[in-house]
């Protein structure tokens, strides 16, 4: 009898894919795939589609649980040998918080997101790229959950994560990010996400944590950002998939294409400032500044890439130059800002020492010795005195990015920047241009927006009518979780372990 | 420019509407290049509420670690109300003075420009 030929990887793919879709005939197609016409798009030719992916499940299920198997046996070790003693310093924790807190929920609402797109699509080579990012963000939230899991049971602030990402005013930045991006349509959504998001602007979130993470010690965290890696450059492949696909099909898609760019660069910029901050001033040995970073992954490769895209009629995103010109102000103005409402926030913040005081004026030589050392200095001589400085007044935050108001005007420093919009017949503000163009395309959306300290004002949290009492309702606690870093419980722990690590040998301790 | 939608209509009121906050208003106010406090600061507060008692009462406390309050005179500062100049008169209420919900309030106080030459 003759042997039958094993099929081929690319044969196999496409009869396990695109071989089981069929065009329906008892219900037309517009009414099983409601979703993927509304937002203008015009699609001529979904079999054009490049799959980005070329996996059939079954190779997706036995590499992922290679890498898995791989990953679990890191983490046990780490956990089993104490890992958490051989960080830098515990102030890296907060990194680590804000990554469990904001990041985390992230992954899983781009599950969420990809799941619902995994249906949208009638083609269905995107509904299989989509149905495999799904999954990889659900292995990646779990496989966080796992990793961090183990600094929950030595340091504060990371146990109430899944509560306070409802709740927490920082966290409703992330948060409606990817829920303005989910109530979106399956275009816009790819977009946002896929090419936005992943493709232009990932190397900003991906990197500065994971090279963080290794810089600073951080085994778990490390091993995780490799095991992910992979799954991460076919998210970008699937992203400028998407984006030429668009393109390449009808002229009509480029202007909405190039809206949804605008916007989703600007929200996407917006929210990176989260990331930026946590690189310049939470991790104790630093990898690169924020500007370098933006200097890098945005001036260099971002602008090329969009450069590439001229030839389809695509220009760079609105207000491109706003966020450049932010770029030596903006990790130190979002700091100031943690730095002041520490009373609410799931994480410790601080006054940098001196030698990190030194890195700031040799990176940032046009902006920190003059503008920022200056205050942070001030917040010390407070701290000194026994007067830390706290502010415990609920501050404007903008309707859109839904971060607090703290950004200067593009070219002038010292000013605020606030932006009045109106619809429905009330006032709303926005931290920029770039957010109040969000708003005035789409005001039915952003009108409904939960901006946390109206929340408050309107009795909506739990009943608080002040930011401690805000506090409790996510369920931290004054002093352990929140505020100040300088003797607050983790680092009183911190410097018993380190002591006793010493006075043992640190062959013993570890 | 109105969202693109399904279905028949895509309309819901602002959250921040003034009816939601129990018969108060909402606004804003920010000390010029004072910018140890990073943010413009959202209050509650009635509108019958005499302007100056708010000012002296629940606003200075919130600023009083920086070492300009204590000179500050907000009868001598320069005034803007939605980015406009504006002339509060004191001895009214806020709603006297046309303080409306979600009005972003600013005051300069001429001769505190704030710490450092920075306007910190």
């Amino acid at each position: 009898m003759a042997k039958k030929k094993k099929l081929g990887l690319k044969e196999r793919y496409s009869l396990l894919t695109r071989g089981l879709d069929w065009e329906t005939s008892y219900q037309p197609m517009d009414e099983v795939f409601p979703y993927d016409k509304y937002e203008g798009i015009k699609i001529v030719d979904w079999d054009a589609w490049e799959d980005p992916f070329r996996l059939t499940m079954d190779a997706y299920w036995k590499y992922q649980s290679e890498k898995e198997r791989k990953l679990y046996a890191i983490l046990d070790a780490f956990q089993q040998n104490n890992g958490q003693l051989n960080i830098s310093d515990a102030r890296y924790l907060s990194a680590v918080k804000i990554w469990i807190q904001g990041i985390t929920p992230l992954e899983y609402a781009a599950h969420r997101g990809f799941a619902h797109a995994s249906r949208a699509f009638r083609g269905a080579g995107t509904r299989v790229a989509c149905q495999m990012q799904s999954i990889d963000e659900l292995r990646h939230a779990q496989t966080q959950m796992h990793a961090f899991s183990h600094y929950n049971k030595f340091f504060n602030g990371m146990h109430s994560f899944a509560h306070i990402r409802d709740r927490a005013w920082y966290l409703s930045i992330p948060k409606s990010f990817f829920e303005d991006a989910m109530t979106a349509g399956p275009f816009e959504f790819v977009t946002s996400i896929s090419f936005a998001f992943e493709y232009v602007l990932t190397n900003l979130l991906f990197m500065p944590f994971v090279s963080g993470a290794a810089y600073n010690g951080d085994m778990a965290t490390t091993t995780f950002g490799f095991s992910a890696q992979s799954d991460e450059s076919r998210h970008m492949t699937l992203g400028l998939e998407v984006v030429k696909f668009m393109l390449q099909q009808h002229e009509d898609n480029v202007p909405i294409v190039q809206e949804w760019l605008d916007k989703w660069f600007w929200r996407g910029y917006r929210l990176l400032g989260l990331v930026g901050t946590m690189m310049d001033y939470m991790l104790p040995k630093k990898v690169m500044s924020w500007q370098e970073a933006w200097e890098i992954y945005w001036e260099e490769n971002g602008m090329a890439l969009f450069h590439d895209l001229g030839r389809y009629g695509i220009e760079l995103p609105k207000h491109h130059e706003v966020a450049t010109k932010e770029k030596g102000r903006l990790t130190h103005e979002l700091w100031a800002t943690l730095y002041q409402y520490a009373n609410a926030l799931g994480l410790h913040t601080w006054v940098p020492d001196d030698e990190e005081m030194d890195w700031f004026s040799e990176k940032y030589p046009d902006t920190f010795d003059n503008m920022y050392k200056p205050r942070l200095l001030h917040f010390r001589e407070l701290e000194e005195k026994g007067e830390r400085y706290f502010n415990n007044r609920l501050p404007m935050v903008c309707q859109v990015c839904q971060i607090p108001v703290f950004y200067t005007e593009p070219d002038d420093p010292q000013t605020q920047s606030v932006r009045i919009v109106e619809a429905k017949g009330t006032k709303h503000h926005c931290c920029s241009d770039g957010c109040a163009d969000i708003f005035r395309r789409e005001p039915e959306k952003y009108v409904q927006a939960l901006i946390p300290p109206q929340q408050i004002y309107r009795g909506e949290a739990g009943g608080a009518t002040n930011i401690f009492e805000y506090a409790e309702w996510l369920h931290l606690e004054h002093d352990v979780d929140t505020g100040e870093y300088r003797g607050s419980p983790d680092h009183k722990n911190w410097e018993a372990w380190q002591q006793q690590a010493a006075a043992t040998g640190s062959d013993e301790a570890a | 420019m109105a969202i693109k939608h399904l279905g028949d209509g895509y309309d819901f009121e602002s959250c921040n509407r003034e009816e939601a906050y129990g018969g108060d208003i909402n606004f804003y106010i920010n000390w010029h290049k004072h910018l140890m406090f990073a943010c413009p600061s959202a209050y509650r507060a009635p509108v019958d509420m005499n302007f100056r008692d708010f000012l002296e009462n629940m606003l200075r406390p919130d600023y009083a670690q920086h070492p300009d309050t204590e000179k500050l005179d907000f009868e001598q500062c320069e005034w803007k109300f939605d980015h406009q100049p504006w002339q509060p008169d004191f001895s009214k209420s806020i709603k006297e003075n046309g303080i409306d919900h979600m009005a972003y309030l600013e005051f300069h106080s001429p001769g505190l420009e704030g710490m450092h030459g920075v306007g910190n």
